[in-house]
């Protein structure tokens, strides 16, 4: 049995996205995953999904955490932030609440990621202590 | 012989009738006693003179050799003497110079000693301070690590307390705008 690499994955996701609904494809992907044994690679795979779509669709997803509920003005200034670093004409965001970080926010990307969290330099405080 | 000797007489006393004869000597019987002297001489050296003679010559022989002999007893006594000052001299310098050998060593044992004992002292007190310096590190590293998680944890529990939305979306949009401009 052949063995696809990620990017080939990703690549044929996103073909597949073209022409038939999402929950179809994440259902083929899944199965594709499961039957080479690729369970540990999911996230991975995502990236690469991601990271693809930037690169053939400019299109760019992403994973936003604050400490409170965002206000639709804070939330299109990331999405500008996101499209100025990242070149996507396009951004899709999940949006999650996470009080671990204090304060400030944390956006992940396939490609890149911010982390402006106040969290973060008290970690770092603490590591640097050790 | 005896006949030419008595032939001799009888013409010297021809002849000397009228000369010694005339003061009262006997030529004959001078004659005579000449030649018995002149025997006596002979017989004398032949059978007393040489032997006593040898016997001096012998003595005086021996006598020559005692001198000779103590002659060079003397000499050797002085030679001796004179090996025994120098014997004596070399010895007396040699113990110098073997004193001042054992001196120097002596000397020398104290530097070395001294130099071993200050280089052991310096490596101990080099040891010690580094142990020291060490361990004050390990000290304020400690502290400074316990301290700065102290901080950290009051700062994450008060920031907790304290944050609220508005100074929240304010932090947002600063760390929005320096990542911008970065």
């Amino acid at each position: 049995m052949k063995r696809y690499s990620r990017k080939q994955l990703a690549l044929a996701t996103i073909a597949l996205l073209e022409k038939h609904p999402v929950k179809e494809v994440v259902a083929v992907l899944s199965e594709a995953i499961m039957r080479e044994k690729r369970t540990n690679d999911v996230e991975i795979i995502a990236q690469e999904i991601g990271k693809q779509f930037l690169l053939t669709k400019n299109h760019l997803d992403a994973n936003v955490e604050t400490a409170r509920e965002l206000n639709p003005q804070t939330r299109d200034e990331i999405m500008d932030l996101l499209k100025q670093i990242t070149s996507a004409k396009t951004v899709s965001a999940q949006y999650a609440i996470n009080p671990k970080l204090i304060g400030g926010f944390k956006a992940s990307t396939p490609i890149v990621e911010i982390n402006a969290s106040l969290v973060r330099p008290l970690h770092q405080l603490k590591a640097n202590a050790q | 012989m005896l006949f030419l000797i008595a032939q001799a007489t009888e013409v010297a006393a021809e002849s000397s009738a009228g000369g010694i004869g005339s003061i009262g000597l006997d030529i004959r019987s001078l004659i005579l006693q000449i030649i018995n002297f002149a025997i006596l001489l002979l017989v004398l050296k032949k059978f007393a003179y040489k032997p006593i003679m040898d016997i001096l010559d012998a003595r005086r022989h021996k006598i020559e050799e005692s001198l000779e002999t103590a002659k060079k007893l003397e000499n050797e006594k002085i030679n001796m003497q004179k090996e025994k000052d120098t014997l004596i001299k070399e010895a007396h310098g040699k113990a110098q110079l073997i004193i001042e050998q054992s001196k120097k060593q002596a000397q020398d044992i104290v530097v070395t000693a001294e130099i071993k004992s200050r280089e052991r002292d310096e490596q101990l007190f080099n040891a010690a301070n580094a142990r020291i310096s060490q361990e004050t590190e390990l000290v304020k590293k400690s502290l400074l690590g316990e301290a700065t998680n102290f901080i950290a944890e009051a700062a994450e529990k008060i920031l907790n307390k304290k944050l609220d939305t508005a100074s929240d979306m304010k932090i947002i949009k600063e760390a929005i705008s320096e990542t911008k401009s970065l």
